[in-house]
């Protein structure tokens, strides 16, 4: 976190300087205590109405450094976690697919909320308690050096004792809050699922066993944080006790003048330069904790982790004009083959239809031709270039999916289904006839303007379906990568949509497990997966061998 | 959440160190005062009897505090357990409707964000003031015992904070909800983007999405910032205040110090524990408002929990024999009628195929079937018997559900089948069998312990419609219920599994499907179509 720190050097440097203003406070304070109680010693009303003018303007002077010192940090506290969030996004937002997929969803939630509201919260305070405490450390020891050289050097040894044992606190310390972070982000994952399921649950009356699981963990998330506090709380107390018996103590020590008279304001002072060496001092290290853990938190939101980042080996600008080649391709996922050999070509404008039982792999294969997967062996080529080496942006200009999930925004129907571009009205509207929606935009008071709900919860799963297969003719792009579009259509609708999709001029890698006579066979070929390889049939041939099941209700 | 006072039934245990340790500041205090008193007159030897008097309590404070630190904190996790528990026992107390009204995401937020600020907020606040008002007696009786006249203008201070906290407080209440409320709208775009990640990437949203984060973040900090910059003012009246006061007070002192009506010592003792006098008064201004605005926090999660009254279940249902018979339902929601006139029976051991286009009530239907709700007119007749009357779990009991998007927990395989019921090997071998999962299991080598991660990742669509058909399979129910249980199926798989179950004697299937697979049609007893807000039988 330094760098972003420093990122902004003049108003960090603003910043510290802000948190310094108190010191010019405390001094002052002690100051005018020292001289309170040297007005009883001195005793005349002379002293002690000089004595009061100065309170007033220490009180004054030291109201107009608070206000001055706030202002100055909170602009710059503002700042720098709108930075924060920004850098967290962005680290999430970089991500390649298969990185993205390896944590689930809530975590980057709680790394995007929670962790963010922890730095909020613990970080900036105790930033500025550390600078103010180690200035007014260096300040006050000083000080008290020039009254008396001999205390000056106690409090000094005594410091480093302090200092000693919180250091041997201090990595069991960060160890357990990183602990308190995981098991939230756990916690948050786990009761997610469970509630997500619930209704499963309910139906098949095992709610009971569930709701004891979701019981133990919070128990255990409660633990977590116990630990945490209880362990600093330690801590803390532990230093208060050294430096309150350091300080009575040296009280002792001080008023021990058999013979002379106290010097009261020499006393006073005294006291008060070291109690504000001592006890700040204790709270430094816990506080260099909590910025030690606030940065760890940091540093996990916003460090990108190499593997997840988009490859920079990828330079080739895209082109498709002829073909795109699968030449011994072998993929395994989690460690079980997939694809033990595929080796066929795609033809440009061609439409391919990808068949094959459950498991086999049909998801996965789009996966690995639309880039979301690069660890396989063997290659995929377009126009004779490695998949692997061409821009993923260019490439992604020219694809659209249909995906089994849709995923909608919160935004009108024309902006779900153009993806936020300036298409056209028209267009929008003249590929959702195509895909069906006609009948659904004309019954929105707003047509295709009307705003969607929270992912389209008051949508049916055809016209999720719809709006997805909407979108990816909107796009219109070269080509189309479709997982089971028609799947929750009936089968008057599913054919039309079939037929329009058959009848773009994109190239077309379709997997539907649902066959409609007559337009199926027009696709060109078959891949048809099986225990990890590929069978290639003409879909005339392939729709021949297969008897009649389905017929349009 | 209402009845919050019983949470607090352990309070006491946590005063107990907290009294102990303003006893301890007592004895300390005045055995401080003796020693002062004994230098100033340089009687030596009691000086250091009273000065090791005061080291020995100064001693026991560390061992009273750390007694403090593990009661609050065993107190804090107690009450947060009980909270968060009697929460989650709430939300699974819904009925499955009532659930759903609300999103997921209301749920899990309640139960972190929620309860971390009702702990911080609440809890914490509590104790505190508890803490403060003991500590303030203690210095009010320090005080009182060394000068009177400190304790008047002590009490002068507590009015003066407490006017300067009430002025600010609604406005800064003000803006702590808006600030909540944009931090939820963050929190959804969050959700929402990271959702639609896939598509974000594929169609360059990536600038867009991170320009509307960008302006989603600033003006979440925007509005925190005007709150601290308000309470920047708060906070240096306070101090200013305080200051003034304090010097005030020592100034005062010193005056009846020099005049002899007071003892140096009784400063000293004065200035060592102001404090004890002014930490409390701080301490509790900023506590109320602090627990007030978590009042509004408390009447959300009490929103959430709130269940319409639902009709009393009264009727047990031990098995099914004849029939299930909708006479004139019809369903409603929010004045927008989704079906009506709808008379039919579906008889035991029979099955029955449903169907209709997509939006057409379908889903509707089915949720009827599954008694998530009653009909709005007309009656749902089980065997005879009011479905409405007869208890929820007595008729889940009677149905398995073999549902389109399956439910998979962190466990393993054989669990996610058996959901825990006790069934035999052989049992579970045929379910297996029947729904197609035998090579699944095989493929693995720890077969049925096969441990399936986070909500199924590690198992492909197809095999988690088969998990769910043999979950079904595994009930022996009366009566299945497919919701369309074979979109993610291939067509030679769906027609051996429908297949299947059509042969089940006995059981009466009902399957709401798009899949139509004709030489299966026929087997069925009765076909329902769901259209243009009806469902009849197809001639």
């Amino acid at each position: 976190m330094k760098e972003l720190l420093l990122s902004r050097k003049a108003r960090f440097v603003k910043y510290v300087v802000a948190c310094l203003m108190f010191i010019v406070g405390d001094v002052l304070q002690a100051l005018i205590m020292a001289m309170i109680f040297q007005t009883i010693e001195v005793g005349t009303m002379e002293y002690f109405w000089i004595t009061v003018a100065a309170a007033i303007g220490y009180v004054v002077v030291s109201a107009g450094f608070f206000l001055g010192s706030r202002m100055m940090r909170i602009a710059f506290m503002r700042d720098t976690l709108i930075d924060i969030r920004v850098r967290a996004f962005d680290r999430i937002l970089n991500m390649n697919y298969k990185g993205f997929n390896r944590q689930s969803r809530e975590v980057y939630v709680s790394n995007l909320s929670n962790d963010i509201n922890t730095i909020e919260n613990s970080f900036f305070l105790s930033l500025l308690n550390f600078i103010l405490t180690c200035g007014s450390y260096v300040v006050m020891l000083t000080i008290l050096f020039f009254v008396d050289w001999r205390i000056g050097l106690m409090v000094f040894a005594v410091s480093l004792v302090v200092l000693g044992i919180a250091k041997a606190f201090e990595r069991r310390t960060i160890a357990l809050e990183k602990e308190k972070s995981t098991e939230n982000e756990r916690f948050t994952v786990a009761v997610a699922n469970t509630f997500s399921g619930l209704e499963i649950l309910k139906l098949n009356n095992i709610e009971r066993k569930f709701l004891s699981r979701a019981k133990e963990q919070v128990a255990r998330l409660e633990g977590s944080k116990r630990k945490y506090s209880l362990y600093t709380a330690v801590q803390r107390h532990l230093n208060e006790a050294i430096g309150s018996i350091v300080m009575f103590g040296l009280l002792i020590y001080l008023m021990y003048s058999p013979g002379e008279p106290i010097g009261f304001g020499k006393v006073v002072l005294v006291i008060q330069l070291a109690s504000s060496c001592v006890f700040p001092l204790m709270r430094m290290l816990p506080l260099l904790n909590v910025i030690k853990g606030s940065d760890a938190i940091y540093r996990k939101i916003t460090t990108a982790s190499p593997d997840d980042a988009e490859s920079d080996a990828r330079v080739v600008p895209y082109r498709f004009e002829r073909d795109i080649a699968v030449r011994a391709l072998q993929f395994e996922y989690e460690q079980k083959p997939v694809f033990r050999y595929l080796d066929f070509r795609i033809e440009k404008g061609k439409k391919y239809l990808i068949k094959g039982p459950s498991g086999s792999g049909k998801t996965t294969l789009l996966k690995l031709l639309s880039m979301a997967y690069d660890d396989y062996r063997g290659t995929i080529a377009i126009d004779g270039v490695d998949l692997r080496t061409i821009r993923t942006k260019a490439y992604s200009e020219n694809v659209s999916f249909i995906y089994q999930d849709v995923f909608l925004f919160e935004a009108s129907v024309r902006d779900n289904i153009a993806l936020f571009k300036d298409t056209p009205a028209e267009h929008v509207l003249e590929v959702a006839e195509k895909a069906g929606l006609g009948d659904f935009i004309r019954s929105q008071p707003h047509g295709i303007d009307e705003p969607i709900a929270e992912n389209g919860k008051n949508l049916s799963g055809g016209e999720r379906q719809r709006i997805s297969i909407a979108r990816a003719l909107c796009k219109n792009a070269e080509i189309l990568f479709s997982d089971e579009a028609t799947a929750s259509l009936n089968d008057e609708l599913g054919r039309a949509v079939e037929e329009t999709i058959l009848s773009l001029s994109a190239t077309v890698i379709a997997i539907s497990h649902k066959y409609f006579p007559g337009v199926s066979e027009r696709y060109d070929r078959v891949l048809e997966l099986k225990d990890g390889y590929v069978n290639e049939y003409s879909a005339v041939d392939y729709f021949a061998e297969v008897t009649v099941d389905e017929t349009a209700n | 959440m209402k009845r919050r006072i019983r949470y607090f039934d352990r309070f006491p245990l946590v005063m107990i160190p907290i009294v102990a340790n303003a006893v301890l500041a007592f004895c300390m205090s005045f055995a401080m005062k003796a020693t002062i008193d004994a230098a100033l007159i340089q009687d030596w030897t009691l000086f250091w009897d009273e000065a090791v008097r005061m080291i020995v309590f100064v001693a026991l404070l560390l061992p009273v505090n750390l007694l403090t630190a593990y009661a609050k904190a065993s107190f804090y996790r107690y009450v947060a357990l009980r909270m968060k528990t009697d929460y989650v026992e709430a939300v699974f107390g819904k009925s499955i409707d009532e659930f759903q009204k609300e999103n997921n995401a209301a749920y899990v937020s309640a139960l972190t964000n929620d309860f971390a600020i009702i702990e911080t907020d609440f809890v914490e606040q509590i104790v505190a003031i508890a803490e403060g008002v003991v500590n303030f007696a203690t210095a009010i009786v320090i005080f009182s015992l060394i000068s009177p006249l400190v304790l008047l203008v002590g009490a002068a201070m507590m009015v003066m904070n407490a006017l300067i906290s009430s002025l600010i407080e609604r406005p800064v209440k003000k803006h702590n909800d808006e600030r909540s409320k944009l931090f939820a709208g963050y929190n959804g775009f969050v959700k929402e983007v990271l959702s639609a990640f896939g598509i974000v990437k594929n169609n360059g949203l990536e600038e867009r999405v991170r320009t509307q984060f960008r302006d989603k973040s600033r003006s979440v900090q925007e509005k925190r910032f005007v709150i601290d910059r308000l309470m920047s003012y708060v906070y240096v009246g306070q101090t200013a205040t305080t200051n003034l006061v304090i010097i005030g007070l020592l100034l005062m002192m010193a005056r009846l110090s020099m005049a002899g009506s007071l003892a140096f010592s009784g400063v000293v003792v004065v200035v060592n524990n102001i404090g004890l006098l002014i930490g409390p008064i701080f301490t509790v201004s900023e506590a109320f408002p602090r627990i007030r605005s978590v009042k509004a926090i408390f009447q959300r999660i009490d929103e959430s929990l709130r269940s319409r009254d639902r009709h009393p279940e009264t009727l047990r249902l031990t098995h099914f024999e004849r029939s299930i018979r909708f006479r004139d339902v019809a369903i409603a929601y929010d004045d927008n009628l989704v079906l009506k006139d709808i008379d039919l029976t579906f008889e035991k051991g029979r099955k029955y195929l449903v169907v209709g286009p997509s939006g057409g009530g379908k889903s509707t239907f089915l949720r009827l079937l599954r008694k998530y709700f009653d009909p709005t007119e007309g009656t749902i007749e089980i065997d005879g018997l009011p479905l409405s009357d007869v208890r929820k779990e007595d008729y889940y009991a009677r149905i398995a559900n073999i549902e389109q998007t399956v439910f998979l927990f962190e466990d393993t395989l054989k669990n996610n089948l058996t959901l825990f019921k006790e069934h035999t090997e052989a049992e579970i071998a045929e379910a297996v069998a029947k729904a197609g999962l035998t090579e699944f299991v095989g493929s693995n080598p720890e077969g049925l312990d096969y441990m399936i991660y986070d909500n199924g990742k590690n198992v492909s669509g197809g095999e988690k419609s088969r998990i769910a058909i043999a979950r079904g399979l595994l009930n022996h129910a009366d009566v299945i219920m497919l919701d369309e249980a074979f979109a993610s199926l291939d067509r030679d798989r769906a027609r051996e599994i429908e297949s299947t179950l059509l042969a089940l004697d006995g059981v009466t299937v009902i399957n709401v499907s798009h899949v139509v697979i004709e030489e299966n049609r026929k087997r069925y007893d009765g076909v329902v179509v769901v259209k243009n807000h009806g469902a009849r039988f197809a001639a």
